[in-house]
């Protein structure tokens, strides 16, 4: 394993899996119902915050956004504080929900700015460790030697609401470098976007009204948000898409109660939830499993993994090698699936990082000039004597902006840039 | 090392390496990652 797959949990597709793991949902919700409880009861200082609304993320799921390993940014004091202020106000009828049919915690980055998928993957995460670890338990003890698994004792796996704290437990899992693997059931992860997401919520405000059975509602909100998208007859120009969300935001400030009307037609379409994040999981497996696999054994019998004494003889043999694989041996099909290219910089340097991690000469830190520019990997060796190479693996976007900027860069002859020597 | 991926890709990315002056440069590789201008390896 090297690096984080783009996936995590959406806590819609518990809610909306009918029977398999709704559960899981309903001890999110559960935990929220407490969170709520203590806020509203009680002043939250910094250690009851820590301890109950504060949560780290579950590297060893191997999911998430980052880049290179699995060290992504923990559930920090700020969301915590995020849920303390906003709980009361979010889930005000829990289990007593007029518009929408359940509770739902991505409410909460409808609402609060800062607040992201990342967070609200990694609080449901957390939130239903108990059963990832009983579930990875069980797949391996089926399916994993007993020499790749050990006995771990493992932090925060439940909530005990007795007594209010985080139990630990002792299971038997697999082992990866000193640390467990959990493992994950497929139907429970999306790429992008959670179901429930703020962009969807602006972009696709126009068909909310329609979902308002109240007509006196419907009518002022209608109202309201054609009043705030500008128009001039004269010019009989469409509005942007900026301009109807602006308006659009504007509306759900005047009236809030839209946002359940948004997650209520968001329910109603649920199943299509489950088969676009299918489709995604297919398409991010086909892409960092089955491309990168078979690209590295393209690789593999072509020599590009074995080592060679001099670095920068090695980095020229070595981009040959990959220039040769891309161009003549059908290993461009790693950057393809169904005639589509992957899209967006990050996945290509995930994909880098995936194929090149067992090469003697990469470097998996992608990000070196400290932000000069979007070089997504050096030859590490060479760093001391100020000799390594750079590459640059580019989407099309942006692409003018950043070679230029590149090149700008590698034009002034610093004791770190290789081009120009 | 600059991967590109279009007709269109590599035109802009030669125009930017002759304007600063480094087309052809040792140090600079283009690797050609267009699907549709070549032949499978399999079917060659």
């Amino acid at each position: 394993m090297v690096a984080d797959l783009p996936l995590f949990i959406d806590p819609f597709l518990l809610f909306n899996s009918k029977k398999k793991y709704k559960q899981l949902h309903d001890d999110i919700i559960k935990h929220l119902v407490f969170l709520k409880e203590k806020s509203t009861s009680q002043t939250i200082d910094t250690g009851a915050l820590k301890a109950w609304y504060v949560f780290k993320e579950v590297e060893q799921n191997w999911l998430g956004f980052s880049v290179s390993g699995n060290k992504g940014s923990a559930l920090g004091l700020d969301f915590g504080r995020a849920l303390n202020e906003n709980l009361h106000k979010i889930f005000s009828e829990f289990g007593q929900e007029k518009v929408t049919k359940g509770s739902h915690l991505e409410k909460l980055c409808l609402i609060k700015d800062g607040v992201g998928k990342d967070n609200i993957s990694d609080f449901a995460t957390n939130l239903v460790k108990g059963f990832l670890l009983d579930y990875t338990q069980t797949f391996a003890q089926k399916h994993i030697a007993e020499s790749l698994r050990e006995k771990f004792r493992v932090q925060r796996v439940r909530f005990n609401y007795d007594t209010e704290t985080w139990e630990e437990a002792t299971f038997y899992l697999p082992k990866f470098k000193n640390d467990f693997v959990i493992l994950m059931p497929k139907e429970l992860l999306t790429k992008d976007e959670t179901w429930i997401n703020k962009k969807d919520l602006f972009e696709d405000f126009d068909r909310i009204p329609s979902a308002i059975a109240d007509d006196e509602l419907r009518h002022k909100v209608n109202n309201y948000f054609l009043g705030r998208i500008p128009r001039d007859p004269k010019k009989k120009k469409e509005p942007t898409k900026q301009e109807k969300a602006a308006a659009a935001f504007a509306t759900i400030q005047e009236f809030p109660e839209l946002i359940d009307y948004y997650i209520k037609s968001k329910e109603e379409s649920g199943d299509l939830a489950e088969s676009i994040s299918s489709e995604k999981v297919a398409f991010s497996q086909k892409f960092y499993i089955n491309n990168v696999q078979q690209f590295i054994a393209g690789l593999q019998n072509k020599s590009f993994y074995a080592s060679a004494q001099n670095s920068q003889e090695e980095a020229k043999k070595k981009i040959e090698i990959l220039k040769e694989y891309i161009e003549n041996n059908d290993g461009c099909k790693l950057f393809y699936h169904n005639g589509q290219r992957i899209k967006g910089e990050k996945y290509l340097q995930l994909l880098f990082g995936l194929v090149c991690h067992e090469s003697s000469i990469f470097d998996t830190n992608r990000e070196v000039n400290n932000g000069r520019g979007p070089v997504i990997s050096k030859f590490q060796k060479e760093m001391r004597t100020n000799r390594w190479w750079s590459l640059s693996w580019q989407a099309t976007k942006n692409l003018n902006k950043i070679y230029k900027s590149k090149l700008r860069f590698t034009k002034k002859p610093t004791k770190q840039c290789p081009l120009s020597k | 090392m600059i991967i590109y991926f279009t007709e269109d890709e590599y035109k802009r990315v030669i125009a930017i390496l002759n304007e600063v002056g480094l087309n052809r440069k040792e140090n600079i590789v283009l690797i050609d990652g267009r699907n549709d201008n070549k032949v499978s390896a399999s079917n060659a």
